[in-house]
């Protein structure tokens, strides 16, 4: 579920505010699936299915079939930018790349961390203290472990669920308007991207069960961490990049049939 | 357009109960069929040239792989499974039956032998990822949704691995005259003839009834719909969708009934992968790609379970025929056909919840 927004000419209000209109809107979708799962009790699975293809068509359809285009350039440097530029034996400088240096020795540059880590690991920060600490990650493990008891402990379960799903819709468009930061044009998601194999994979990665009341936000980073791994690797050793969706889809059975067969393993 | 099911006398004795209660048992039973034509006559009005014969025919033409994808899902979800790897299977067996086409061609066989080799090797090694599914849930008790879900990753990989970046392309003259050929050519006042066009001159009518891919698919079907309600296999399938203890108990094999079930799955979907080949004499990876969708909308549609048990061949059909009627009609009144996935995605959702809250009429 990805929310593209598609925004005007240059200047950096303009990108915030875009921004955040785009991660606002991403809250819709989730709040309907929320609501169609609990109020309604359509199972997850065909919510959510359904979403996808609403959200598909809505994407398409704004862009006309088309990447939008014509963005500020700031966006794309903002989104590749790295926060230190280091040039052994010379100099270091901050968030900017250093404009003043023979082309020919760009290659000695080192580039140290690019602004997304510490914007990942912020968010998975924030996200793995909500989990453990707070009680709305309490009540998300005790809905997930037994539903019946979460309500007759007097949890809010519709409440929490709804919440939990916009949630899960805000991430995904943040990381949409991560990936037009990136790439600095706001494009439809074609079917063959597959992020929710790749999503759901690395839950599962980490060990987080399917019936749900398991998991945890660092151990889903190490799973998609073993992907990423994976993928650099394949593609720094040549081989075809379509070797991925065949490793991811092993992996994934690999780690639920091995999460099934010895189920006292955590 | 096919008769399936019409609204019939025995609802008038059903709203004996108050009208209120048997109204809503009426469209409890019946909402779906109601929706269909009413949506048919929707788009009779609103779409110039959608009421005729041509447009109900190329309307059922291009349906044919949602048609033959949401027989396979239902039997999957008849179980309380899921299959999600379909549309990719699809992409795989169009692939493996032009590249066999292709193979067997240059080793210089007659094109009818070849073609027909193709689509029984094709439908081999169709049954595999269907046999792996149902492997894994059968016997690793992995979940559904993620042993297909892998084996979709796993099919797209391996399609696009074995066109290396190049749509396999071509087929036999005979083969693809097949795909795009209707049974009967009828000039007015003039011959009938069976397969071939007549040759007449350009601008003359002449009448094509019957595309033959629609007709194989609807023989298909017909024998999955007869394999799902009346021989023991169909009932060992609602008996371990409705209750997987019970079955076990009443000494159902409901191990070797799910790999069946997955390979039957996986078994349709080739066969609707070959009849994209047929249609397009060409096969690509994600040529079924956003069939997924349309298959498991029209078996919730058709008023199947998630959780099993439930669901029929013919119902399944009508809410095939409705995804392929809205896609026609939105083509046909020119709109951008990106709607037809808002629309879909909601008619699913939409489905479940009318499901939900309609009495239930059927058994």
């Amino acid at each position: 579920m990805q929310i593209f927004g598609g925004w005007g000419m240059s200047s950096s209000l303009v990108i915030i505010l875009g921004s955040l209109a785009a991660l606002v809107l991403a809250l819709v979708p989730g709040l309907v699936n929320g609501v169609v799962i609990t109020r309604f009790k359509v199972p997850p699975f065909i919510a959510t299915l359904g979403m996808w293809g609403m959200a598909n068509g809505l994407a398409l359809k704004l862009c006309q079939g088309f990447p939008v285009a014509g963005l500020p350039d700031r966006l794309s440097e903002v989104g590749n930018g790295y926060l230190f530029y280091v040039l052994p034996g010379s100099f270091v400088s901050f968030f900017d790349k250093p404009a003043d240096f023979a082309d020919a020795r760009i290659r000695e540059l080192w580039r140290l961390i690019p602004y997304s880590l510490p914007f990942v690991l912020a968010v998975f920060g924030v996200l793995s203290f909500v989990l453990r600490r707070k009680r709305f990650g309490r009540h998300t493990y005790a809905i997930g472990g037994s539903m019946d008891a979460a309500v007759r402990s007097g949890i809010a379960v519709d409440r929490h669920l709804v919440k939990v799903y916009v949630l899960s819709s805000f991430l995904a468009g943040v990381a949409g308007v991560f990936n037009v930061f990136q790439t600095g044009v706001g494009n439809y998601t074609t079917f063959s991207a597959m992020y929710e194999l790749f999503a759901v994979a690395a839950v599962v990665i980490g060990g987080a069960s399917l019936s749900g009341g398991t998991g945890g936000v660092f151990r889903s980073a190490i799973g998609v961490l073993v992907l990423a791994f994976m993928e650099n690797g394949l593609a720094i050793s040549g081989v075809q990049p379509f070797y991925r969706y065949i490793a991811v889809g092993v992996l994934l059975v690999v780690a639920v049939t091995i999460d099934k067969l010895f189920p006292n393993l955590r | 357009m096919e008769t399936t099911a019409r609204p019939g006398p025995s609802e008038k004795a059903a709203a004996a109960g108050g009208f209120g209660r048997g109204l809503a048992s009426f469209l409890g039973g019946r909402w779906v069929i109601i929706f269909l034509v009413l949506e048919t006559v929707y788009f009779c009005l609103k779409a110039p040239g959608f009421a005729n014969l041509n447009s109900a025919q190329i309307l059922l033409f291009y349906g044919t792989q949602v048609f033959l994808l949401a027989v396979g899902e239902l039997f999957v979800v008849v179980t309380g499974g899921i299959d999600l790897s379909v549309g990719y299977i699809l992409g795989f067996a169009s692939i493996i039956f032009i590249k066999l086409v292709g193979w067997l061609s240059a080793a210089g066989m007659a094109p009818l032998l070849v073609t027909l080799l193709g689509v029984a090797g094709a439908l081999l090694v169709g049954l595999i990822p269907g046999l792996i599914n149902g492997a894994l849930v059968a016997y690793l008790n992995v979940p559904p949704f993620i042993a297909t879900f892998s084996m979709l990753g796993v099919c797209h990989g391996v399609s696009e691995l074995i066109i290396n970046g190049v749509y396999a392309m071509g087929l036999p003259q005979f083969a693809a005259n097949f795909g795009s050929g209707r049974l009967l050519y009828v000039v007015p006042g003039g011959p009938t003839s069976l397969f071939n066009r007549p040759n007449v001159e350009r601008g003359a009518t002449v009448f094509q009834i019957g595309p033959n891919i629609v007709l194989a698919a609807i023989v298909v079907i017909a024998i999955f719909a007869f394999v799902l309600s009346r021989s023991k296999f169909g009932r060992h399938l609602y008996a371990i969708g409705g209750n997987v203890d019970a079955a076990l108990r009443s000494g159902i094999p409901v191990k070797r009934r799910l790999v069946q079930v997955y390979a039957l799955s996986s078994f349709l979907a080739s066969l609707a992968g070959i009849a994209y080949a047929f249609m397009y004499v060409s096969g690509k990876p994600d040529a079924g790609a956003s069939l997924l969708l349309d298959s498991i909308a029209a078996v919730m549609i058709g008023g199947a379970s998630m959780f099993g048990g439930s669901g029929t061949v013919i119902r399944t059909m009508v809410g095939a025929l409705i995804i392929a009627v809205l896609e026609q009609g939105l083509r046909m009144s020119g709109t951008p056909t990106f709607n037809t996935y808002i629309l879909v995605g909601a008619i699913l959702v939409l489905a479940v919840i009318m499901e939900r809250y309609m009495p239930q009429t059927r058994k």
